[in-house]
Formats: structure tokens, C-alpha cells, sequence
């Protein structure tokens, strides 16, 4: 029962005995009178007195990580801060799996700081790939509260690409944890069947992100990551077509979504497939809802699945756009500029760039986007 | 249309320094350095470079160098970072006092930044994103010492960071994102390779970026904010494809973000305002020719006539401008 095991009182560091023998530096503001006097609240100025105290000291222990906890606690962005409590793990050889909990409960309020996602990293290139699984369990709970987080999104492609592919990927995020020591990564020889697994668990996380939310573009991105760019990528013509089907039947759910027709643009240009190819596909989709009953009626069953459903806004201006390129591309100019027509009336936000199409293609009849 | 309320501005940057009981004042000493360079680009874009006093300016920029590391750090004290180390060289640049700083550290700094696969880091401790390959690339230049890194792989790493559609990513295998354009165009620009973008189609992806209400996006089906008119439209800019949205909407639409009261803009109608939201959406109205606002040249976020003086890049679109 909680009301038993209150939270206890906030003490000042100033008021607490084991800080008794550190004398805290005030803030320098700069040059006097300062340009922009900064007037914190007492216990953040408390703080990171000690804090600059600390760090003149080089003082690495058990109370510094209570003090710079207690000031990320407070101003999660300090990255002066975060680096010092990471030097002061690494010195003290504490036990790396608690900070990874403790940062566990801090994170989901912290999604979008840069310092919180580095701290993890680091702490993770110590834990190696046997902590890397239940990490990528711990970004889904993460995406469960942001979808969209971008540095969530990064991290789990990081986690990916370092520890479950073959060959260290060419990666970006190569992080030097203490100065001039190179990261400690785990070998990763004889553990590629295991990486296989994590790799097509993957795509069918990329299905159950969107079950929940079919206009998700980092989803689509990811997705596409996994199966035609990152390391364990075997793109094939099978897969584009079962790919292909794949977005149809998404974009039959929700026609007005750009993620999906930018995805499945990705894969024709990845292919080198023509757009014509998926002509009939695209078709129902410029037409009004008023005559999509007389296309179910004439459609097979399978057919059927990929029409617009009964609610769908029509004509879907993506649609139109795509058919226009699609026919740009066979040089048949005529019947796409009376496309491009339609979008300028339908779209009129980007009335300049349908007409600039329109001009594009009759100077040079094949579709400049792609 | 809503009028653009200068004065109003220029007071709202003037009483920043002053606001001393703001509550999240203090959270945003990792910033200030940025915040000072914010609000001095817009100062001078609104005619007003006088608003703060340069001495003070050049003083508060000089207590934040970092003399272990030899670069600068955000607040007095804070550890050296590229980010406030960008800032200061533009501050000193645009008060043309660059001389003041210690180029030999300040490029041996910047230098050691690059990774072996080409990649920038924003401080020692490593994190990497193609923000630090722009900011480190556009400090060099403006201390004239691009040859201090490897090019051919600040490129190749670039263009490692490139999407299916046409964007870029912070990181390899990262999802476009219009503020990850923005570097990526513009440090391409630095460099000399506009060669490695995909153009029609990544000046397609940033016009899918205008929502109905006129404002624009970062990513497809996420909300409008006033930073992406500088986000998106610098690089409509350098790819010369500012005609492809509708300005008229969009000048409406970051106009109405204005705080009529205290001045200063926000990141959509109704919500607080912010100096990071104020010299965006002031640089959004510069590049599509609102006559009040002086040129910004958006591959620096720089005023136009500063970058001209000093030799920079100059090629990009203002609307309303004869195209040379």
C-alpha cells in the first residue's frame, strides 16, 4: 500500500551529509553582467553546483551516480551530465543490466532526447548480443507509447545492423565508449542461423506495427530496410511480387495513403519494373465511388479483394498520379496529361508541379519520377 | 493575410536574456549558444543585426570555448560539441570577428570528427548523424578548411544515408526525414556533389510535404510545424523547385503562427512561441520572397549578403528573384 512507503522528502545535496566535504561551484554565467543570466529553480541550481563540483574533482562513485541521476531526472538533455555518469559505471565496473532497468523506466518519458538513446547505446555495445534480443523487445514497448519515435526507429536498426548481421554492416553509428578504445563487440562468427530468425521475426513485426496503423511510413521504411537494403537483405523477384501484393492489399484498405504508394513505387524502381505493369491495379482507384459497384460485379473473387472498399474517397490522387507517370512512361502523353489535368483541379496545393509535369513530358515523354 | 508583426519580433529576441523566472529557462543551457545564433540570424534578417549588443554577444561566445578539447560548448563549462561550435563560427561570421577564435584548434577539432567510414560524430564520445557531417562540413568552410577532411567519403557516406524515396535518413538505413534533407542537400552543396541526388524525385517527395492548411510536415501523415519552412523549403531551394507548393498557402499559414501580443512564432497557430520557431519560419518567408524579410541563403542559414561577401556557395532560389 503505498501511503505506507511514502516518497520521502527532497533533500538539497547542500543539506546532505554525505556531500559534506565537497564545496559547490556556482554557475559561471560568463562575461558580467551576463547576456543571459540563467535564474534556475534551487533544487536544479543545488545540483548541478555539486555536479560542477565533481567533474573539477574527477571524482568517480556511488554518489556521483545518485547526483547525476538525480539531474537527468531533472534535465534529461545534459549530455555533459549523461557522459560523466557513463565514465563513472565504467570506472566503479558497476553491473551494467541495472542501469539498463533503471534507464528502462526513465526512457518512455524521455523518448525524443538524443542522450537518453546514446546512454543505451553505450551501455549496450558493453552488455553484447546475448542483451541485444530482449532489446529489441524493449523498443517495440517503446513504440507501443511513440510509433513514429524517430531515435527509437534508429535504435532498433542500430541494434539490428550491429549485432545480427554477419558482417559488421558499414554502419554510422560506430561509438567509441571511453576515448581511443575501439567498441567491444562480440564475435558474431557461427550465430548466423540465429541472426535469419531475428531477421524474418522482423518483417513480421513490420505486419503487427501495420495491423495497428497501415499509415505508419517508418513502418513501411523499416520494412523496406529489412528486405531490399540492410545487411541480411535477399532481394529477389519473388519477393517483389509477394511485396507487391502485399501493398495492393494495404492500399485497399486505405487508398489516401502515401506511405503505401511511395513504398510500392520503391519497389518497381528497385526491380527496374515499369509502372504500367500495375495498370489495372491502379485503375479502379481513379475512378469515382459512384462507379466501383459495376467493377465488383465484373470482378473475380481475388480481384475483388483489391478494389476500393465501399468508403474510400475517390478518385485517390495518388492514384491519378501514378497512372499519369505510368502512361508517361509508355508515351502515351495525351491521355496522361488529361491525368495531370485532374490532379491540378484535385490537388490544387501542388498546382505548379502538375503543370511542370505536364510540360516535362511533352518535351521528353518518359516519367521523371520514378 | 495577417501582416509580419517585425517590431514585435524584434523585441520578443531582445527580452530572451531578460525572461529570468521562466521555468524551462534553465532546462535549455545545452542550447544557448544555438538560441543566440537563432535569434541573431533573425535579427538580421529583419533589417535589426543592432538589436543585441556584439560585445556582449562576442564575449558570452568566447566564455563558452572548451580550452581541453579547443572547441566550444554550449554554456560556459559544458563539454566542447559541433553543434555550439557551428554556432559560435556563425555568430563570429556574421559580426565578422572570426578572427577572434583559434582556427588551428577550432579545424584539428572539427577534422578529428570524421569516422573512418566517412561518417561525423558530434563530440568525442561518438554519436553520429548526418547533422554532424553538415555541421562540421559548413564550419570548415567557413574557416576556409574543407581540405581538412576526407571529402570523397564525407559523400559516400551521404549518399549511404539516401532512401527509396529520394530522402535521407540520419543514419544508414534511417527513414527520410525533411530536417535529414536539409543537411544532406545542403552538405552536398558544400561539397560540390548535388550530382548524388535523386532530384526530381526527392523535390517530389519534399512537395508531398504541404498539407491542405498550407503548412508542412517532416514525414508523410505526421503534423505541420513552422520549422519545416525552413526544413523543406531550403532544400526546394537548392534543388530550385520552390514553385512546386503553393507559397501563398504557406506564407498564410506561418503568419498565423505569430503571437500578435509578445511577438515571436510558434510551431502552429495557437501554441507558445520559441526562437527556434521564430528564425524558421522567418528564413520560410525570406526564401519565398516576402519583401519585410532580408535574404537567407539556406544552404547556411546565413543572411544572404554575409555569405556573398565571404565567397560562400550561392546558388539557390528565392522566389520573386530573378533566377540567374
Amino acid at each position: 500500500m503505498e501511503f505506507l512507503n511514502p516518497e520521502p522528502p527532497y533533500i538539497l545535496f547542500k543539506d546532505r551529509p554525505e556531500w559534506s566535504d565537497v564545496t559547490a561551484v556556482p554557475q559561471d554565467d560568463g562575461p558580467s553582467p551576463p547576456l543571459a543570466p540563467i535564474m534556475y529553480n534551487d533544487k536544479y541550481k543545488d545540483a548541478t553546483s555539486y555536479f560542477r563540483a565533481i567533474y573539477v574533482s574527477q571524482e568517480h562513485s556511488q554518489r556521483v551516480l545518485d547526483l547525476t541521476l538525480e539531474i537527468i531526472k531533472q534535465n534529461a538533455s545534459h549530455y555533459t551530465v549523461w557522459q560523466y555518469r557513463y565514465r563513472t559505471l565504467i570506472a566503479l565496473n558497476s553491473p551494467l543490466t541495472e542501469e539498463l532497468h533503471l534507464l528502462s523506466k526513465l526512457l518512455p518519458t524521455h523518448l525524443k532526447s538524443y542522450q537518453a538513446w546514446n546512454h543505451r547505446r553505450l551501455l549496450l555495445l558493453q552488455l553484447g548480443k546475448k542483451s541485444a534480443r530482449s532489446e529489441l523487445a524493449f523498443a517495440e514497448i517503446a513504440l507501443a507509447k511513440d510509433a513514429k519515435n524517430y531515435h527509437t526507429w534508429v535504435y532498433r536498426e542500430w541494434l539490428l545492423c550491429n549485432f545480427f548481421a554477419p558482417m559488421p554492416f558499414v554502419t554510422s553509428t560506430t561509438i567509441s565508449p571511453t576515448e581511443g578504445e575501439e567498441p567491444t563487440i562480440e564475435d558474431l562468427d557461427d550465430e548466423g542461423w540465429v541472426d535469419d530468425e531475428v531477421w524474418r521475426e522482423e518483417v513480421a513485426f513490420t505486419d503487427r506495427m501495420l495491423e495497428d496503423d497501415v499509415r505508419n511510413n517508418s513502418v513501411w521504411h523499416h520494412r523496406f530496410f529489412v528486405l531490399f537494403e540492410g545487411p541480411r537483405a535477399r532481394p529477389s523477384p519473388e519477393l517483389v511480387q509477394s511485396e507487391i501484393d502485399y501493398t495492393e492489399h494495404k492500399i485497399a484498405l486505405a487508398p489516401n495513403n502515401a506511405s503505401a504508394w511511395n513504398y510500392l513505387r520503391g519497389l518497381l524502381s528497385n526491380s527496374k519494373t515499369p509502372l504500367s505493369t500495375l495498370l489495372p491495379f491502379a485503375r479502379p482507384y481513379t475512378l469515382p465511388q459512384s462507379l466501383q459497384p459495376s467493377l465488383r460485379v465484373f470482378a473475380e473473387a481475388e480481384e475483388r479483394e483489391l478494389l476500393p472498399g465501399e468508403n474510400a474517397q475517390l478518385p485517390c490522387v495518388m492514384a491519378l498520379e501514378f497512372i499519369a507517370d505510368a502512361l508517361g512512361e509508355k508515351g502515351e502523353v495525351e491521355e496522361a496529361n488529361k491525368l495531370f489535368d485532374e490532379l491540378v483541379e484535385r490537388d490544387p496545393i501542388r498546382k505548379q508541379f502538375w503543370e511542370y509535369r505536364k510540360r516535362t513530358l511533352a518535351q521528353a515523354p518518359t516519367a521523371p519520377v520514378a | 493575410m495577417d501582416a509580419l508583426l517585425i517590431d514585435k519580433h524584434v523585441k520578443y529576441i531582445q527580452s530572451l536574456g531578460e525572461n529570468t523566472d521562466d521555468l524551462m529557462y534553465h532546462l535549455t543551457a545545452h542550447l544557448r549558444l544555438n538560441a543566440i545564433y537563432w535569434g541573431l540570424t533573425a535579427l538580421f534578417i529583419m533589417g535589426h543585426p543592432e538589436a543585441l549588443v556584439k560585445e556582449d554577444v562576442i564575449a558570452f561566445v568566447m566564455s563558452c570555448w572548451d580550452d581541453d578539447e579547443g572547441a566550444f560548448g554550449a554554456h560556459p563549462g559544458h563539454d566542447a560539441h559541433v553543434l555550439p561550435t557551428l554556432s559560435s563560427i556563425q555568430i563570429l561570421v556574421m559580426y565578422d570577428e572570426v578572427e577572434r577564435a583559434d582556427k588551428e584548434r577550432l579545424v584539428s577539432y572539427l577534422a578529428a570528427r570524421q569516422n573512418p567510414s566517412g561518417s561525423f560524430s558530434g563530440d568525442r564520445w561518438g554519436e553520429t548523424d548526418t547533422r554532424f557531417s553538415y555541421i562540421t562540413l559548413q564550419a570548415l568552410e567557413l574557416l576556409g578548411r574543407l581540405d581538412a577532411i576526407d571529402k570523397e567519403k564525407a559523400v559516400a557516406h551521404i549518399r549511404r544515408c539516401k532512401n527509396y524515396d529520394g530522402g535521407f535518413g540520419a543514419t544508414e538505413g534511417a527513414e527520410s526525414h525533411s530536417g535529414q534533407v536539409f543537411v544532406c542537400t545542403a552538405a552536398l552543396t558544400i561539397l560540390d556533389r548535388l550530382d548524388e541526388i535523386d532530384q526530381p524525385n526527392l523535390a517530389w517527395w519534399l512537395a508531398e510535404r504541404q498539407l491542405p492548411n498550407g503548412g508542412l510536415n517532416g514525414r508523410p501523415e505526421k503534423l505541420e510545424d513552422v520549422c519545416y519552412s525552413f526544413w523543406v523549403l531550403s532544400a526546394l531551394s537548392i534543388l530550385h523547385k520552390l514553385k512546386w507548393i503553393d507559397s501563398d498557402a504557406l506564407i498564410r499559414f506561418i503568419l498565423s503562427a505569430q503571437d500578435p501580443d509578445g511577438g515571436g512564432i510558434a510551431d502552429r497557430p495557437g501554441d507558445m512561441v520559441d526562437v527556434f520557431h521564430t528564425v524558421f519560419g522567418l528564413c520560410g518567408l525570406s526564401l519565398l520572397g516576402h519583401p519585410d524579410v532580408r535574404e537567407i541563403n539556406p544552404i547556411y542559414c546565413l543572411p544572404a549578403e554575409i555569405a556573398k561577401k565571404r565567397g560562400l556557395h550561392m546558388n539557390y532560389q528565392v522566389l520573386g528573384k530573378d533566377e540567374a
